[in-house]
């Protein structure tokens, strides 16, 4: 049966209020996820105040403010600062996205609440495990099959390269998929009633979509069964969320009429 | 979000919706008594509270399920379309059900 | 096992289809009907344009409502023997109350 409530030792609690730094005159107070598995304590949110006027606009320039003048030990993914890498993704202000590319601008004038991302085991305060995120995302096959055997390049046309489009610019950094409930309730099963989730389900897309790739059939059976993508309800949340402005739900519908149209 | 919970929710309520149909039916095939007890509960005001929150219930159920069908075509799926066909289905489904029970009660219905 | 998530969406999306006009024509004359008295209703629905359109909207709807209710099962329900036991149910009840709504229009038509 689903889980209607955390477990006691996950049960959020009130954290610690570190101090205001001296001499600030603009100030934005971040709740921040933490919890490490050194200790035996329960996750709790602790509150920092950070002086906006002393980092970049960024989100993720506030916390690596805080990390470097207040809490070293907040723990974060974070690399390419320009939302082309991934890592930084978490859940900031109740929605998943960038914190590289979110500008505390964009956050209201209130406190901004920042989460790992949704229903994923937590390594350490912001850092989740996507390992099983990737194993899915390996399942569908992300490589070129092609019976050809070209001299040179496999051709392709300029529109059929459009086709492309909107697919292969996803970046990986699972904000769509840990924002799905379908894949809260069911993409963790290790079975063989797991949902794919929206990121994998959008990369096979892109490989069903290319006009150079010959296993098209092939990939259409792996994903016929009633979980692997028909967990997908519509429900929208990937592409409300997704960070590079791609649509999952248009392209996993986009895989439900090939279904439908080679069962004709 | 809010539109897809309440079209399962809506969804669900139909095995509410399923069970009065199907008394409603199976009362006056069986009987001039059974029918006007069914006719009489109905009819009561938790009967017609039930029955608009149903009627509620099915109108919005179908328009969002016109919205799927649209989406399952491949038309609606920017950000902005999908966010305000929810809303249309929403408000929709109310003005629906309020236009069908002003037609039933303009037409003096006393069930 | 594989061609069942494709079936099942095609049903879904077809019994849906098919119920958009017969739901509206059923509302409206609903409306119209309610305030017959029981010889008047059964009298519309023995008709063959009452009684063919209504079977056939009992037969996609149940349809309908016991494949999305799975889909429900399917999406919450977890352990192996809850899920097989609960999804019987859902088509037991869809069947039942299937057959019972059937029956009472064939009756209706047999008695007026």
């Amino acid at each position: 049966m689903v889980e209607l409530t955390l477990p006691k030792n996950s049960k959020v609690i009130k954290g610690k209020v570190w101090p205001k730094p001296d001499g600030a005159a603009n100030l934005r107070e971040y709740r921040i996820y933490r919890w490490s598995p050194d200790d035996a304590e329960n996750p709790r949110l602790d509150t920092f105040y950070v002086d906006v006027d002393d980092c970049g606009p960024m989100i993720l320039d506030g916390l690596l403010w805080v990390k470097d003048n207040i809490d070293p030990t907040l723990t974060l993914r974070r690399s390419c600062r320009e939302g082309i890498c991934g890592s930084c993704a978490m859940n900031i202000n109740g929605a998943n996205t960038l914190a590289c590319t979110k500008g505390m601008d964009e956050c209201g004038k209130g406190n901004i609440a920042v989460h790992p991302l949704p229903h994923q085991p937590v390594v350490k305060d912001l850092v989740t495990d996507l390992s099983k995120f990737y194993e899915q995302h390996a399942e569908i096959q992300p490589f070129l099959q092609s019976n050809d055997n070209p001299a040179a390049e496999h051709s392709q046309t300029p529109g059929e390269r459009e086709k492309l489009d909107g697919l292969y610019e996803c970046i990986l950094c699972a904000s769509c998929s840990t924002s799905c409930p379908s894949y809260w309730w069911n993409g963790d099963k290790g079975d063989e009633n797991e949902y794919l989730g929206p990121a994998a389900l959008l990369q096979a897309y892109r490989w069903l979509q290319d006009s150079r790739d010959d296993e098209r059939n092939a990939r259409l059976d792996m994903l016929e069964d009633n979980f692997k993508l028909y967990r997908c309800h519509t429900i929208m949340n990937c592409t409300q969320v997704c960070p590079k402005g791609l649509n999952p739900a248009e392209a996993i519908a986009g895989i439900k009429r090939m279904l439908v149209e080679r069962s004709r | 979000m809010a539109a897809s919970i309440l079209h399962r929710v809506t969804g669900a309520a139909q095995y509410g919706g399923a069970i009065l149909i199907t008394v409603w039916l199976a009362a006056a095939a069986m009987g001039d008594d059974a029918y006007t007890t069914v006719q009489s509960i109905f009819g009561s005001p938790l009967g017609l509270m039930i029955l608009v929150g149903y009627t509620w219930s099915i109108s919005f159920h179908l328009i969002n399920g016109l919205r799927f069908l649209f989406w399952d075509a491949g038309y609606g799926f920017s950000k902005e379309t999908a966010t305000l066909t929810g809303w249309v289905a929403f408000v929709g489904s109310i003005i629906l059900t309020s236009l069908i029970w002003a037609m039933a009660m303009v037409m003096g219905a006393g069930s | 096992m594989s061609q069942k998530g494709t079936a099942h969406f095609i049903f879904q999306r077809g019994t849906a289809l098919v119920m958009i006009p017969l739901v509206i024509w059923f509302v409206i004359a609903l409306i119209s009907h309610a305030d017959d008295t029981r010889p008047e209703l059964m009298v519309w629905i023995a008709k063959p344009w009452t009684a063919l359109p209504l079977g056939l909207l009992i037969l996609a709807g149940f349809f309908h409502m016991r494949l999305g209710i799975e889909i429900l099962i399917d999406d919450y329900i977890h352990k192996p023997d809850t899920r097989g036991m609960l999804l019987f149910l859902n088509t037991l009840f869809a069947l039942i109350l299937g057959a019972v709504a059937l029956w009472s229009i064939i009756a209706i038509t047999l008695i007026v």
